[in-house]
């Protein structure tokens, strides 16, 4: 006699999946900020007002700084100076280790999905 | 992060560049790490370490360092493209380059991951930097 169990996964996979990823890379954005926030050089904490991450419905997962800062009150035009040096000051990276980091926490995190949690089946 | 495998990428970067002969012609060896000496005249390369991190086994035993540098072209001028000829050669000499020896390892890739120019202005005087994000796959022997 023949005993079968079929279980299909894949409709909740596929529909519990942009949740899902999606909650990895606002995760990933603020593991990057913090790191950001660690490392910017904090002489007005004006530069450090402006770090922020965000994921737009499409996926793009951005860490910006600069800009306006609100609790300052000033236009924050020293971002990309502070990061990539000056010809007389040398650079004081924080976004790219804030790119890295978090790259390397999504990757993990995707890594890690428990994929039956996400078909809903447990 | 680790030190030994930056003084290898550091010591390959330094030598790479300042011993090139176009390179030479064009900036006479003026090749620094971090910040150039005072009063030093332009255009000038400097790189610095931007990000990196260590690459383990899972018993921690290290393999490998990925190292992020940034290698630029700083010039007073205007203009990017006056620094053009120094940031082709420079990229040339250290794009897409794999298994290069040095005394205490190897680097066993470097490779350009974006491109920047950027502009200051300082004391009313016009600078321009021309330059790459550079990705080092770095072992120590």
């Amino acid at each position: 006699m023949e005993v079968r169990i079929t279980e299909n996964l894949m409709p909740g996979i596929i529909s519990g999946l942009p949740r899902a990823v999606k909650a990895v890379f606002v995760a990933g954005g603020k593991v990057g900020a913090d790191v950001a926030h660690q490392r910017v050089p904090k002489l007005s904490g004006a530069l450090d007002d402006t770090i922020e991450a965000s994921v737009d419905d499409a996926g793009n997962l951005t860490i910006k700084a600069g800009g306006y800062s609100v609790k300052y009150n000033v236009n924050v035009d020293y971002a990309e100076p502070v990061e990539l040096g000056t010809h007389k000051m040398t650079a004081h990276p924080y976004m790219i280790p804030a790119h890295e980091t978090a790259s390397q926490y999504i990757l993990d995190r995707l890594a890690q999905l428990d994929w039956r949690s996400l078909s809903g089946s447990r | 992060m680790a030190a030994v495998e930056i003084i290898l990428a550091e010591t390959w970067l330094y030598s790479t560049l300042a011993n090139d002969v176009t390179l030479t012609t064009l900036i006479n060896k003026r090749v620094f790490s971090l910040q150039p000496p005072q009063g030093v005249a332009f255009p000038f390369i400097a790189y610095q370490l931007q990000a990196g991190n260590d690459i383990a086994t899972m018993n921690n035993k290290r393999v490998m360092a990925e190292l992020v540098y940034q290698v630029k072209v700083i010039g007073q001028t205007p203009s990017p493209l006056d620094l053009a000829p120094i940031f082709q050669q420079l990229d040339a000499l250290i794009h897409n380059k794999v298994n290069q020896q040095v005394t205490g390892g190897t680097i066993y890739s470097c490779v350009r991951e974006q491109s920047f120019v950027q502009a200051e202005t300082d004391k009313g005087i016009e600078y321009r930097h021309l330059g790459g994000i550079y990705r080092l796959e770095v072992q120590a022997t």
